[in-house]
């Protein structure tokens, strides 16, 4: 199988290249989500994809078609946000910058079609371009594109940096608002220092020292807490009452709820300004307004769940095992900054997840990404090694010299 | 079915990156053109390209060639053009090779709906063959759905091999469950080397008893023929069981199977892969998997010999095993790469069957030039020949036989 995977890589890598360098031109941003989607779809076509469509969202989803009515698998790749006109040292032409889980899935579809090996289930590629929320259009396309084919599917992989390792999940992250509002700054005296951040310095002192207690998990790491902002309106009426807001970035983990992650942070709140009972205290996620299109504005919750994925599933197993047999010495890991559509698959629709790819996660999330295209290629083949362990059909005793 | 005509057969065979064809006129087997695509869907060094043949006149044609459909396309855009040229030129009906349909097709068929639906059911038997094979014949179903195609068996001739060689030793359940048996393989080759020889010999198919050595540089295989019939081959379920070849280790003990599983901790798959791409010549020679670098070194070099040695006695095992199932053969013939170019590969499986009145002449085997030469003493009791394999030629007189009466096999 690798020879085949390999010799008909090297055939695809011209296209490689030339729609890497359109993708890495292509300034994505939400006006011209639609052409984006257009020219996706149209390189599936030339990839001879068997079915080929995209949803209200600018989704896109490519499919090559299995022999036999079994279960699917999934890759899934995003956007995400460019700086395309930053310059980066020693960039060459023979390297792609940004996109690269989507380039890699793309062609991981055409590398099989190519093979000619036959699948028993389908490969299914989905592309969600929108990087402004990425969660969206992953529920998006599951809970309305994809809904009947949920059941369907044995695995997802989720083509985003993992350094050729085998990544099984990160910690989760949210945005929270301690909201204080009430008769606050009645006993100021600002001359004397007496003034907001006295007021809520003790919050923040407390928030801090929450931060020093927090749980770690084994496999995911310590979970965090930083103040992101802080706010306060100043005003002081009957109708709009004085109001000071602390904003903290939480990452968590599995064994936490974030129900009570908000009402431990209310807790604290109280135990600082309970004692003054004209103040009101209340916690809440925040929110963020995303424009899906010139007349449509939704909102969103700023959390993005845990997720992990048990290390023995056999999907992890095969995985693995095809890797390391092709000499891609591939251990399994978890993803420490970036956050992915696992939270949805793995977290809410318990579809078996992994995440595989060229490139290091760190250097993606710096915003200096860029990758050779041999690593691409690389990425590309062990790919489809996968798809063909985990669903495609064993060829034991069958060699691809003529028999 | 029509009656008996002149027609011309597209024969296709393909493989993984190449695509063979040729135009036969039928039924006097005339070659009208011939070619070959090759390095499909790759891109080194070499690029892909098209040797396509019409007499003696040879054409190279560098070209791209993405995939199999591109490579289809431009092969039928070469053979619409040579059709201008010369009207004699064109094709009535396609016919294509085909490894392993399992037990849904045991005889040459006209490509319908229904087949179609049904070989797709066969894929995994031969997923590396098959797919490519179906790929194709599914493409001729598209492109041109007005001319009627053949699928030509390659496990077909083997059909007739009696349940006692074809049956495994193991429990009926998971024998059933799973189809487990010997299906043996090369059936095409087999079956062009028992009409061919009985024709070189002026007898009836149905009065000869043939041993047919197809050994390739690829794939070997040895098959008992008997009136007609074949009644053995040295592969089994898969193409893995019977003689050593270039990189399959060939029979085995299943025990070493498991033993090294466990000492290594290797995965089936990695198994899997020592036994069909790392064994064989391969595994004892090192530095090649190509039986004739062996013999190159035969006299410097210890594994040289060794491989060389190993590979003729595991031919000899099988051809003095057929000559007792046959009760002495009438005649027994060497085919493919290294059955007619290797004269020292003959003469060693050859060498010590005299107990048995087969004797092989030591100056006609080497002399050997081309085509049917029998190589045989003229004391010898079993005939011995080379004879070189043409599986296209038997693919499209299968594909006749069927298209024309309807009743093959």
């Amino acid at each position: 199988m690798k020879k085949v995977f390999k010799l008909k890589s090297e055939g695809l890598r011209d296209s490689i290249t030339d729609f890497s360098n359109w993708i890495s031109d292509f300034n994505l941003h939400r006006d011209n989500i639609t052409e984006f989607t257009g020219t996706m779809k149209n390189q599936m076509k030339k990839l001879e994809f068997d079915k080929i469509s995209s949803d209200k969202f600018g989704n896109i989803v490519g499919i090559i078609k299995g022999y036999k009515s079994q279960k699917n698998i999934s890759l899934i790749s995003h956007c995400d946000i460019p700086n395309q006109n930053e310059k980066l040292p020693g960039f060459k032409t023979d390297m792609v910058r940004f996109k690269a889980g989507i380039i890699s899935s793309l062609y991981t579809g055409a590398l099989i079609k190519r093979s000619l090996l036959p699948l028993e289930g389908d490969l299914i590629v989905c592309c969600v371009p929108r990087f402004e929320s990425c969660e969206f259009g992953i529920k998006y396309l599951f809970d309305s594109f994809l809904r009947s084919e949920i059941k369907k599917i044995k695995g997802i992989i989720l083509c985003e940096p993992t350094d050729f390792n085998v990544y099984l999940g990160h910690k989760g992250q949210m945005e929270y608002e301690i909201i204080v509002k009430g008769d606050i700054n009645r006993n100021f005296v600002e001359n004397k220092g007496f003034n907001i951040l006295g007021t809520m310095f003790p919050l923040i002192n407390e928030l801090e020292k929450l931060s020093k207690t927090l749980p770690t998990s084994q496999t995911l790491g310590k979970a965090n807490l930083k103040i992101k902002d802080v706010n306060y309106n100043g005003y002081k009426t009957a109708e709009n009452p004085s109001e000071f807001k602390i904003i903290a970035e939480r990452v968590f983990i599995p064994e936490e709820n974030l129900q009570e992650i908000l009402n431990r942070a209310k807790t604290i709140a109280k135990s600082v300004y309970g004692q003054n009972s004209n103040l009101s205290i209340n916690t809440a996620v925040s929110r963020e307004k995303i424009k899906i299109s010139p007349k449509v504005d939704i909102s969103l919750k700023k959390e993005v769940l845990p997720w992990s994925m048990e290390s023995h599933n056999p999907f992890v197993l095969k995985t693995l095992e095809v890797l390391n047999e092709n000499n891609i010495k591939a251990k399994t890991g978890y993803w420490k900054d970036i956050l992915t559509a696992g939270s949805y698959t793995k977290g809410i629709l318990k579809i078996p997840t992994i995440g595989f790819g060229a490139g290091n996660e760190n250097v993606i999330n710096s915003g200096f990404e860029s990758l050779k295209i041999d690593e691409l290629i690389k990425a590309i083949c062990a790919a489809s090694l996968i798809v063909n362990r985990n669903i495609g059909m064993p060829a034991f005793g069958w060699n691809d010299n003529d028999i | 079915m029509i009656s008996k005509k002149n027609i011309n057969i597209l024969v296709f065979n393909c493989g993984s990156s190449s695509l063979k064809y040729k135009i036969f006129n039928m039924p006097s087997q005339e070659i009208l053109l011939y070619g070959e695509a090759e390095r499909i869907g790759t891109h080194g060094q070499k690029s892909s390209m098209i040797n396509h043949y019409i007499g003696k006149k040879k054409e190279r044609i560098k070209t791209i060639l993405s995939d199999h459909n591109e490579a289809f396309k431009k092969v039928m855009v070469l053979i619409k053009r040579d059709g201008k040229l010369n009207k004699a030129i064109n094709f009535d009906i396609f016919a294509h090779r085909y490894v392993h349909p399992g037990n849904s097709f045991r005889s040459t068929t006209l490509v319908t709906k229904p087949v179609l639906k049904k070989l797709r059911k066969t894929l995994d038997l031969a997923p590396i063959h098959n797919g490519i094979s179906y790929k194709m014949i599914a493409l001729c179903s598209e492109k041109f759905k007005k001319k009627p195609q053949l699928i030509v068996f390659d496990s077909t001739f083997h059909s007739t091999i009696p349940q006692e060689f074809s049956t495994y030793a193991i429990p009926e359940k998971l024998r059933k469950k799973y189809n487990l048996k010997k299906i043996g393989f090369h059936g095409i080759s087999h079956k062009y080397i028992m009409q061919e020889a009985c024709r070189f010999v002026e007898k009836p198919v149905n009065t000869q008893k043939i041993i047919s050595c197809h050994l390739g540089t690829g794939g070997s295989s040895v098959c008992a023929i008997d009136k007609g019939k074949s009644i053995n081959n040295s592969m089994g379920f898969t193409p893995l069981e019977g003689l050593m070849m270039n990189t399959r280790c060939g029979d085995l003990d299943p025990g070493t199977v498991f033993y090294l599983m466990s000492k290594e901790n290797l995965s089936i798959q990695e198994t899997e892969e020592i036994l069909n791409y790392k064994s064989g010549i391969l595994g004892i020679l090192k530095f090649s998997s190509d039986l004739r670098d062996a013999i190159e070194m035969i006299n410097k070099d210890q594994k040289a010999k060794m491989a060389f040695d190993m590979y003729s006695q595991r031919v000899k095992k099988y051809v003095f095993f057929y000559s007792l199932l046959l009760q002495k053969p009438d005649i027994i013939v060497f085919t493919d790469s290294l059955g007619v170019l290797v004269p020292l590969l003959r003469e060693k499986i050859c060498s010590s069957l005299k107990f048995m009145d087969i004797e092989i002449d030591k100056v006609k085997n080497n002399n050997y030039n081309k085509g049917t030469v029998e190589i045989s003493t003229p004391s010898s009791q079993t005939k011995i020949f080379i004879l070189p394999t043409d599986e296209e030629v038997m693919i499209a007189r299968e594909a006749y036989k069927e298209y024309t009466h309807g009743n093959n096999n």
